[in-house]
C-alpha cells in the first residue's frame, strides 16, 4: 500500500505517489527559483508545468492512474534540471540583450521593496535609492516624524503612488543596479530561501487564485490587516524597549560611575534600606572597587543592551550575526557576575569581627544646672535636608558627597557620680579582627562643638572615601553629673538611643524633655 | 577549454535562429520544436526551449494563440510575426556569410597545410 498525493498541475489534475510528490515538488521548486525573478518568468514557469502535465497525461490510462516516480525521473530527464540550461541561458541572454531592453541604463527608479519592508517598504524602497542603510531611513522617518507630521502623510502618499519592485529587474533597477544576467542571477540566489516560500503559493497555481472565492479574498484581506497591526505593535513594543533600555542604561552609567549624577538612584524606592552608597564604599582598595563596579556595570548593563538590540531589531528587522554577538556577550555577563559575587564574597570575609575605639572628654564648665543637647542644624553636607529631623527617614542611610560617606549617630544619656558632664564618642567598624575593625573604626571622623551651656551635635559621623566602610557606627554617650540636667532638644527624637530612666521603646519620647524626668516640670 | 562545451557554445548561438527557421514552415507549439530541435541534436533538455519561446514572443518575433489538446492541457501555438519573418531573414543572411567564411578559412589553411 502507497500513499498518493492528488495535484493540480496546469488545470489537470493527476495522483501522484508520495515519494514523486516529493521529487516533483522539488524539482518544480528549483525550476521556480530559477525563473521566478524574472520578467517572464511567470509564463516560462507555466509553460514548463503544461508540458509537465502533457507527459503526465501520456503516461496515465485507464489500468495505470498513478504517476509513479519513474515517471517524474522520467520527466526530469526529459525537461532537464535547471542546472542543465543555465548555462545557455546566460549566453542568450547576452547575445539577445542588445536588441532588446534586457540592459538598461544605470537608472535609478525609486521603488517600494516589499522584501525588507515593515509597513509599505517605502523606506526600504528610499534606502536603496539613495544607496544608504535602510535602518538609517527608517529611524529619520520615525524621528522626524514627530515635529512633522507631514512625514506621515508623505509616507502613506508614497505608499500608494510608488510601485512595488516585484521582479529581479526592479529589485536591480531600486537599487541602480545594471539588469543583467549575472546580477539576476545574482539576486535570485540571494533571494533563494525567500523564494522556497512562495513556491508554495505557485504550486497552488493560477486555478487556485480563480477559485479563490470572495469569502476567502475578504479572508486574505483581513489577515494582511492583521499583519500590518500586528507589525505596528511590534514596533511599539520595540520602541518601548529601546526607550526603557536607554533610560536604564543613563542610570545604571550614572550611578555606577558618577554614582549623583543624572538619576537619584539613591532615593528609589528598590535601594531604600539597601545603602548602596554604603555598600560602594565598603571595599578594601580602589583597584577593588573599580573592578567591581565595572563587573557590577557589565552584569546590570549587558541585558539592558540586549534589549535595547532585541527592540532595535523589532523595529527595524535587520540582519545581524546574532550568534556571535550573544556568545560574546553571555560570556561577557557570566563573568561579570562570576566578578561580582567573588568581590562580594571576599569582601565580605574581610568584615568579620567588629573593632571598637572610644574617645571621651569634659565639657567646658558652665554656670548653669543643665546642659541643652541640640542636633548641629546645618551640618554642611550637601542634599542635606531639615525636615529630616522630623521623621524618621530611611535616607538618612545613603547619603554621601565628593570625598565622603555619613552615617547617623546614636545618642545615648547616662547618669553618674562624676561631677563634670562628660561626652564619649564610641566609634565601631568590622574588620578581619577586632584590632582591624578598630583601626577601621579609628577613621571615623565626628565633630561637636559647646557653646556655653549648648552643646551641638553633628547628626553624622563621616568617613573619607578612601577608607574602607565597613558597617561603621558611632554612638555618642552624654553622661550627666547627679544632680545636674540635661534638656533633649525635639531635633534629637530621632538619634536617641539608650536613655537611663527611660524604656527603649519610648527613647524617642524623651525628646523636648529635661532628664531626669522627676523634674520635668521645670522650666526654662 | 575543452571540445564539449565549444560545441555546447556553438549550438547556443545557432538555437534562437533554428528556432525561427522551425517557425518560419510552419506554427508550432513547443513540443514540435522541442522534437525537430532534438532530432537535430541542438538541444539535449526541453528546459532550455521555454525561456528562449517566452524572450522572442516579447520581443515580438513571435506571437501565439491556444489551441485545445485531446492529450493534456491547452497548447500554446506560436508563429512568427512580421517582425520575427524580417528578423529571420536577417539572421539568414549572416548566417550564410558565417558558413562561407569558415569554410573559406578552412579551405585555405588546409591548403597551406
Amino acid at each position: 500500500m502507497k500513499k498518493t498525493i492528488k495535484i493540480n498541475l496546469s488545470g489537470l489534475v493527476f495522483t501522484l505517489d508520495e515519494d514523486a510528490y516529493q521529487e516533483l515538488k522539488n524539482y518544480l521548486d528549483s525550476i521556480n527559483s530559477r525563473f521566478r525573478n524574472m520578467k517572464e518568468g511567470n509564463e516560462i514557469i507555466s509553460d514548463i508545468e503544461s508540458r509537465i502535465a502533457e507527459i503526465f497525461q501520456s503516461k496515465v490510462s485507464d489500468k495505470k492512474e498513478v504517476i509513479s516516480i519513474d515517471d517524474v525521473n522520467e520527466v526530469i530527464s526529459i525537461m532537464g534540471k535547471p542546472e542543465d540550461f543555465y548555462e545557455d541561458e546566460e549566453e542568450d541572454y547576452d547575445s539577445s540583450s542588445k536588441k532588446t531592453d534586457y540592459t538598461r541604463k544605470e537608472n535609478r527608479k525609486l521603488y517600494r521593496d516589499p522584501e525588507n519592508a515593515i509597513l509599505g517598504g517605502v523606506a526600504a524602497g528610499l534606502a536603496a535609492y539613495f544607496g544608504i542603510e535602510t535602518w538609517i531611513v527608517r529611524l529619520l522617518l520615525v524621528i522626524l516624524t514627530f515635529p512633522i507630521q507631514l512625514i506621515l502623510i508623505v509616507y502613506i502618499v508614497l505608499w500608494i503612488v510608488l510601485p512595488k519592485a516585484v521582479t529581479s529587474a526592479q529589485r536591480l533597477e531600486m537599487r541602480g543596479e545594471k539588469v543583467t544576467v549575472s546580477n539576476i542571477e545574482k539576486s535570485v540566489k540571494e533571494e533563494y530561501e525567500s523564494v522556497k516560500e512562495n513556491v508554495k503559493r505557485v504550486s497552488q497555481s493560477k486555478e487556485f487564485e480563480k477559485t479563490k472565492n470572495v469569502f476567502g479574498e475578504i479572508l486574505y484581506v483581513i489577515g494582511q490587516i492583521f499583519l500590518v497591526i500586528l507589525k505596528i505593535i511590534l514596533v511599539i513594543i520595540g520602541i518601548s524597549f529601546v526607550i526603557a533600555g536607554i533610560a536604564a542604561i543613563m542610570g545604571i552609567t550614572s550611578f555606577v560611575f558618577f554614582r549623583h549624577a543624572i538619576f537619584p538612584i539613591d532615593s528609589w524606592t528598590l535601594f531604600h534600606g539597601v545603602p548602596l552608597t554604603e555598600f560602594f564604599h565598603s571595599f578594601s582598595t580602589p583597584g577593588t572597587f573599580t573592578l567591581f563596579s565595572f563587573a557590577f556595570f557589565m552584569a546590570i548593563a549587558i541585558p539592558i543592551v540586549a534589549l535595547i538590540y532585541g527592540g532595535i531589531k523589532l523595529i527595524f528587522r535587520f540582519k545581524a550575526n546574532d550568534k556571535t554577538v550573544g556568545l560574546a556577550g553571555l560570556v561577557l555577563w557570566i563573568l561579570s557576575v562570576i566578578c561580582v559575587v567573588t568581590i562580594t564574597f571576599y569582601n565580605g570575609s574581610a568584615t568579620g569581627t567588629s573593632g571598637q575605639t572610644t574617645e571621651s572628654d569634659y565639657l567646658t564648665p558652665f554656670d548653669s544646672d543643665t546642659l541643652m543637647l541640640y542636633m548641629q542644624k546645618d551640618p554642611g553636607i550637601e542634599n542635606f535636608r531639615d525636615d529630616w529631623f522630623y521623621n524618621d527617614n530611611e535616607e538618612w542611610h545613603a547619603i554621601s558627597d565628593a570625598d565622603k560617606t555619613y552615617g547617623k549617630i546614636k545618642i545615648d544619656i547616662e547618669f553618674t557620680d562624676d561631677r563634670k558632664y562628660e561626652i564619649l564618642i564610641q566609634k565601631g567598624s568590622y574588620g578581619r579582627s577586632k584590632i582591624m575593625g578598630a583601626i577601621n573604626a579609628e577613621n571615623i571622623i565626628y565633630r561637636y562643638s559647646q557653646d556655653d551651656n549648648k552643646l551641638y551635635l553633628d547628626p553624622y559621623f563621616s568617613l573619607n572615601k578612601n577608607h574602607i566602610w565597613n558597617s561603621p557606627e558611632t554612638e555618642i554617650n552624654i553622661r550627666v553629673p547627679k544632680g545636674k540636667y540635661i534638656y533633649l532638644d525635639e531635633t534629637t527624637k530621632f538619634f536617641l538611643d539608650d536613655i537611663e530612666g527611660i524604656n527603649a521603646e519610648a527613647s524617642e519620647d524623651a525628646a523636648g524633655k529635661v532628664l531626669p524626668l522627676a523634674l520635668d516640670n521645670k522650666t526654662y | 577549454m575543452n571540445v564539449d562545451n565549444a560545441q555546447a557554445q556553438m549550438r547556443k548561438g545557432v538555437l534562437e535562429y533554428c528556432i525561427l527557421s522551425i517557425l518560419s514552415k510552419n506554427d508550432a507549439y513547443a513540443t514540435d520544436i522541442i522534437k525537430e530541435l532534438k532530432e537535430s541534436k541542438l538541444i539535449v533538455v526541453e528546459g532550455t526551449l521555454y525561456p528562449l519561446l517566452t524572450r522572442q514572443k516579447n520581443a515580438g518575433l513571435l506571437s501565439y494563440r491556444w489551441e485545445e489538446s485531446q492529450q493534456g492541457p491547452p497548447r500554446k501555438y506560436y508563429a512568427l510575426t512580421d517582425a520575427g519573418k524580417e528578423f529571420l531573414r536577417e539572421l539568414h543572411s549572416s548566417w550564410n556569410e558565417l558558413v562561407e567564411a569558415v569554410h573559406s578559412i578552412n579551405t585555405r589553411s588546409s591548403q597551406k597545410n
